[in-house]
């Protein structure tokens, strides 16, 4: 019921094979959430046809919405499958072939026949260009016109749409990138043109080339779906500006999407780590380990001090799921989150070691789990989860969809127990906890890969199956308190709504700390910001504009960097003090002895208002529990009865102990013995887990 | 737990002994200085139990400090008995006969507690980027000149460090920062991986790891013993001839490889006589390249472990190639080394021919220093890898320059450029270099070197040293496959004589081409399919020449 005093913000997600609507009432806080097919030709025909089911909610919903978020895995899939653009790649002469032999090394040691995806630009297509930019930035050879001239014929003669120019050492200097392009669109200003130091000026010719590559390959695909969908919001008679989820957590505005699509790769799955930090905030937590696990995926983000990690070691279109160097390198910059195929639907099933494995293999919503009876055979997560008593076969979202747990345990006999001389409980156990172990591995080594422990963090779960592995998977990283927001289930689909608009541009600039130029450096990290600040007046958004700058320091020699935060003038010897600090506080020790130099400048510009704003509620009566149902214990390595709460009447104040299972229509959460329970102002579950207790 | 029964949690326990060892990799990555561990991943981690077994490893590490693992836990032992391990230890070693057959790849083994009783050891190996010595010259006669050689010492001594060692250690490399600075993130990431180790133990309440070791060991053997029953019995025989550095005559790698049942015994009787020159190959390399084609084989899924080497039976006479005894110089060991790994496939390929490839020009791999000072006189050092083509697959081509079996990446080139003053002007396939078949040898690669101008001292030479192969024996075709092209280095268009240890100078001006082979063919060319001729004409991968040569194609 949406009174004549809404104002909405309106969110889509386009997904392979559903498109999510969400529509938000900032001022009454209600949700509506909407799904309809994606029409992978066009995308924008099934946005605009999906957001006409807003009408019946709202008939004025139109004009009363105010911002419209969008995130697509369109930009992914065109790479997976191999939809985008016939591309050309001009690369200095004699390196033509760095595409082709990637970084020369397997994916897999063992295996004769797991071949690296083949590259997006077949070698008759990778044109040599006799230039040349030594590593300090002085050009050997200039871009000679007359091959450029050459290279057009014979791109226009194949058909080419987009190219990418990647020479070497253009992050030390772009005059040759920027030659050559001119030179393209002057001469053919049909081609869709991509300049590497554009795109990342940063050292490593294989990385920045592929990451140039994949850019050029989806371009014009991209600059003709949001054409489409602004055009056609325009005529449904939105008034509201259209901005795009990038992979840094930010929003951006349609053309920076179209002019940089590869920004868009992780535009999907960023949408629950967002989520993360606004609880992160909202709470004044410092550390927060957002914990999303949905139906095929679990997805997880350390964020500290409010601050999205970031990478620059993504990859596209993987050959082999979950395998580091199976796909394109794409090194812009974007969030640091894991995603694993851990979810629900995760297949369980006995490996070559003999061990219970559980994943990346999932059945999807469709057939799904065997307990949804809709031909499912093979054991999942969820019929795990079913037969420890953790799922209310009769309650199960909210009750619209019953659960067969006969079949879950027959199916779990004949593929899992039986097999392994187990009972189907003991069986569905340790499928539960493979997955909550595979899970904590790929936590760790996030963690690792950062530096830190986890132990500080809070971990703040959502997604329909994070609230129910969150415990566990919490003692098993030692981590102390979880929490579990409202409306935990649908909660990563605000990540949308609140994202503010940000952009950031990271550039190699080398040079030793200890004759660090302080004012030039200013200067550089200066235009980059004016660089973002260009870029994000072309939202019309309004909200402060902040920038976080960083520069990367590292030892002298040593490949990867610490960021270390920069506020106001760059100086030298804060750097140094900031970058001790830090690098013991990842790895435990420091070298006083060994010079340091900075690699990368970083600068972030965000406009903030407009978050996610918690309201607290009114307290009320202290929990009761609405019933009990035997669930398994892992303490106790049995089943053994649980109080059930409703989640609806859990007020806050209210405080119980485990072992309890807190039912709402969106997701279950799972107490188990020697846990105890707060509600907190905002009707968040504090759940602080006995840390001794890692099943 | 009865006798059949499997030990507590090992669902849990054996995923996480390997994910122990993927954490401390990724540490190292992290904190290393050597571009060796950090870009081209020339290291390897694990876990051993108290007895030495290795029971988890890291699936990111190269494939000879991997292969040595489960032989240098047993070694450990030897030289400090259980009872002698303190919490605190850290044991320091690279000796090449206990390791991994080179002084640059140091080993760091950290022991770990429960109740104050050993339970296990975490290990780690890092290539170095120095260690003393004559920086990898392809003319060392003895290992003495190949730097420091450190037995199995303590680094840590109850808590302390060695500071004497320390001090040795920094007085005897170049770039010494750089090398402790390895040293000591080795330290580190032994240091948690122990911890994590005893975590383990106590989640579990495990007094001992030796029950889940013993279990993990035996699906591990079983799974490659599988493989190895399912091969025919027999008896097979095979030789290759490789070029050495300043030796006339080629010198013979010999293997007699018997199977019987799911045991498979290797006997290198018939290899030539050690040489004074650095490719000779102490035992634990030649072991972990044996062992490595049969992985790939017979049981390419399985992790590696102790397990894996246990139906694995070596016989190498002593003093020849393949099993020299000290002091024999053995810095560029690789290049005997991973030849038999060739050998290997050569056999397997006669008895599982639907699963090994043609002869492969990226074995050995051409990894090499280029030594030279600035005009300042400051030394610099360039380190890269080179690579030839795999050969061609029963079903597919081979893949272009790539490392195989070996599993390590290159250094970027314009990070090389940016550390030393050695210009590139091609790191580029080579076409018609793949050898012709139904499924072609992949391309080897071409890469052409010279001293940028102004940036090296006034007259002063380049020294180019390392491993190479395939001069003056190409890879060779398999089942009606040609051959594929030939290894070569030339110095400004005049090659050099064939060497399996290159040591050559140049100076400002001159140009070096090193051309890596490229893979032998597999099966015959006339039944190539037209589209792949076709396709490989339109990439460049095949010239018109050489498909009319190759395969009659007009």
């Amino acid at each position: 019921m949406s009174g004549t005093g809404a104002a909405y913000r309106l969110g889509c997600d386009v997904g392979g094979t559903f498109t999510d609507f969400v529509l938000y009432d900032e001022r009454s806080g209600a949700i509506h959430v909407e799904k309809c097919l994606t029409t992978p030709a066009d995308p924008s025909v099934g946005i605009l046809e999906g957001l006409r089911a807003f009408g019946a909610i709202d008939p004025e919903h139109v004009a009363r919405t105010l911002r419209i978020a969008h995130a697509t895995t369109l930009v992914a899939n065109a790479v997976i499958e191999r939809k985008g653009a016939r591309t050309a790649l001009l690369a200095t002469r004699g390196f033509r072939d760095v595409l082709e032999l990637r970084r020369h090394v397997r994916m897999t040691t063992y295996e004769l026949w797991a071949d690296p995806p083949r590259p997006l630009v077949p070698r008759q297509l990778r044109l040599p260009v006799d230039e040349r930019t030594y590593s300090d930035g002085s050009v050997l050879r200039p871009v000679p016109p007359e091959e450029i001239e050459a290279a057009v014929a014979l791109m226009r003669a194949a058909g080419v749409e987009s190219v990418a120019i990647a020479f070497l050492h253009s992050y030390a200097n772009p005059a040759n990138e920027q030659e050559a392009a001119r030179l393209l669109r002057e001469l053919a200003p049909e081609l869709a043109v991509t300049a590497s130091a554009e795109v990342l000026p940063q050292i490593k010719e294989y990385e920045r080339t592929s990451t140039t590559v994949v850019n050029a390959y989806v371009k014009p695909l991209v600059q003709r779906y949001l054409g489409n969908l602004d055009g056609g919001l325009a005529r449904a008679g939105y008034g509201a500006p259209l901005r795009v989820m990038l992979s840094n957590g930010g929003l951006g505005a349609t053309d920076t999407a179209a002019d940089f699509p590869l920004r868009l790769i992780e535009s999907g799955p960023v949408a629950g780590a967002i989520v993360g930090r606004q609880v992160a905030e909202a709470l004044a937590l410092p550390e927060v380990l957002s914990f999303d696990m949905g139906g095929t995926t679990a997805k997880a983000c350390l964020i500290r001090d409010g601050a999205m990690p970031i990478t620059d070691e993504l990859e596209v279109a993987r050959s082999r799921r979950f395998t580091r160097s199976s796909g394109f390198p794409v090194a812009v910059p974007a969030v640091n989150m894991i995603e694993i195929g851990a979810g629900g639907g995760s297949i369980a099933g006995i490996n070559a070691m003999g061990l219970v494995q559980v994943g990346p293999e999932s059945a999807g919503a469709d057939p799904g789990p065997i307990c949804y009876a809709r031909g499912g055979t093979r054991p999942t997560v969820t019929d795990a989860d079913l037969l420890l008593g953790y799922l209310n076969p009769d309650n199960f979202a909210g009750g619209s969809m019953r659960l067969d747990e006969d079949a879950a345990r027959a199916g779990i006999e004949e593929h899992l127990a039986r097999p392994r001389g187990q009972s189907a409980l003991e069986a569905a156990w340790t499928v539960h906890d493979v997955v909550n172990e595979t899970m904590a591995a790929a936590v760790r080594m996030h963690v690792t890969e950062r530096g830190g422990n986890p132990q500080q963090a809070v971990l703040v779960a959502f997604g329909g199956a994070g609230p129910l592995h969150a415990c566990h998977l919490a003692a098993k990283l030692r981590v102390g308190r979880v929490m579990v927001p409202l409306r935990a289930g649908v909660l990563s689909a605000l990540g949308l709504l609140v994202a503010p608009p940000a952009y950031d541009i990271v550039r190699t600039h080398r040079a030793p700390l200890a004759d660090l130029d302080a004012a030039s450096t200013g200067a550089l990290m200066q235009e980059m910001a004016d660089r973002i600040a260009t870029l994000l007046a072309r939202l019309d958004a309004g909200g402060e504009l902040r920038f976080r700058r960083g520069i990367d320091v590292g030892y002298i020699g040593q490949s990867y960097q610490v960021t270390v935060p920069v506020d106001g003038t760059v100086d030298r010897e804060e750097i140094w003090q900031r970058f001790a600090a830090l690098y013991r506080e990842k790895y435990g020790y420091f070298y006083d002895d060994v010079p340091a130099e900075i690699v990368n400048l970083r600068v972030v510009g965000e406009l903030v208002g407009g978050e996610l704003a918690l309201e607290p509620l009114p307290p009320g009566p202290g929990a009761a529990a609405a019933g009990a149902r035997p669930a398994w214990s892992a303490r106790e390595r049995r089943m053994r009865p649980f109080a059930v709460y409703d989640r609806g009447g859990l007020h806050p104040g209210a405080a119980f102990a485990g072992p309890a299972i807190v039912e709402e229509p969106s997701a279950t959460t799972i107490i188990d013995e020697g846990a105890a329970v707060e509600v907190d102002a905002y009707g968040s579950l504090v759940i602080t887990v006995d840390p001794e207790d890692a099943p | 737990m009865s006798a059949n029964e499997p030990p507590e949690a090992l669902d849990i326990v054996w995923p996480r002994l390997i994910a122990i060892a993927d954490e401390m990799a990724t540490t190292m990555f992290r904190t290393a200085f050597s571009h060796d561990v950090v870009e081209v991943h020339d290291m390897s981690t694990g876990l051993y139990d108290d007895r030495g077994c290795l029971i988890g490893q890291t699936w990111l590490g190269a494939t000879g400090h991997t292969g040595v693992m489960p032989v240098y836990g047993r070694n450990l032992l030897e030289y400090f008995p259980p009872e002698t391990v303190r919490p605190g230890d850290v044991f320091i070693c690279n000796d090449p006969w206990i390791c991994n057959g080179q002084t640059a790849d140091v080993f760091i083994t950290t022991p770990a507690f429960r109740d104050g009783r050993l339970i296990g050891f975490s290990i780690n190996s890092v290539h170095h980027v120095d260690i003393g010595g004559r920086k990898g010259s392809g003319l060392s006669e003895e290992v003495y000149e190949e730097g420091l050689i450190i037995p199995p010492l303590r680094l840590y001594d109850d808590g302390e460090p060695n500071e004497q060692l320390f001090q040795l250690l920094r007085r005897n490399v170049r770039f010494a920062e750089k090398m402790i600075g390895d040293l000591r993130a080795q330290v580190a990431a032994g240091w948690a991986g122990s911890r994590e180790l005893e975590r383990l133990a106590s989640e579990f309440g495990l007094d001992t790891l030796r029950g889940h070791a013993d279990e993990i060991m035996r699906r591990t053997e079983a799974g490659m013993r599988a493989g190895i029953a399912a091969l025919p019995d027999g008896e097979y025989r095979e030789e290759m001839e490789m070029e050495i550095e300043g030796i006339a005559e080629p010198q013979t790698l010999a293997v007699t490889v018997r199977i019987e049942g799911s045991d498979i015994y290797t006997d290198f009787t018939g290899t030539s006589p050690q040489v004074r020159r650095p490719v000779n190959c102490p035992i634990n390399y030649t072991r972990a390249y044996v062992a490595l084609p049969l992985k790939l084989v017979c049981d390419p899924i399985l992790p590696n472990n102790q397990g894996t080497y246990e139906p694995l039976h070596l016989s190498v006479p002593e003093g020849t190639l393949l099993n020299p005894t000290f002091p024999a110089a053995c810095f560029w060991r690789l290049s005997a080394g991973m030849l038999v790994s060739e050998l290997m496939f050569r056999v397997l390929a006669r008895i599982a021919p639907d699963r090994v490839p043609a002869d492969s020009g990226s074995m050995p791999t051409w990894q090499f220093y280029v030594n030279g000072v600035r005009p300042d006189g400051e030394a610099f050092a360039l380190h890269q890898h080179a690579f030839g083509g795999m050969g061609g697959r029963p079903g597919d081509d081979g893949l272009p320059s790539v490392s195989f079996p070996y599993n390590v990446r290159d250094v970027s080139i314009e990070w090389s450029e940016m550390e030393t003053p050695v210009l590139y002007e091609a790191r580029e396939l080579i076409p018609d270099s793949g050898g012709a078949g139904e499924y072609r040898g992949g391309l080897g690669q071409e890469l052409v070197l010279k001293a940028y101008e102004g940036q090296v001292g006034k007259g002063e030479p380049l020294v180019l040293s390392g491993s190479a192969g395939r001069m003056r024996f190409p890879p060779r075709g398999l089942a009606g496959g040609a051959d594929g092209s030939f290894g070569a280095i030339e110095i400004n268009g005049t090659p050099i004589a064939p060497s399996s240890s290159p040591n050559i100078t140049f100076r400002e001006g001159d140009t070096v081409r090193l051309r890596l082979p490229g893979g032998g063919g597999h099966g015959d060319p006339a039944k190539r399919r037209r589209e792949r001729i076709e396709a490989d004409l339109e990439a460049g991968y095949v010239t018109p020449d050489g498909a009319r040569r190759d395969y009659g194609h007009e």
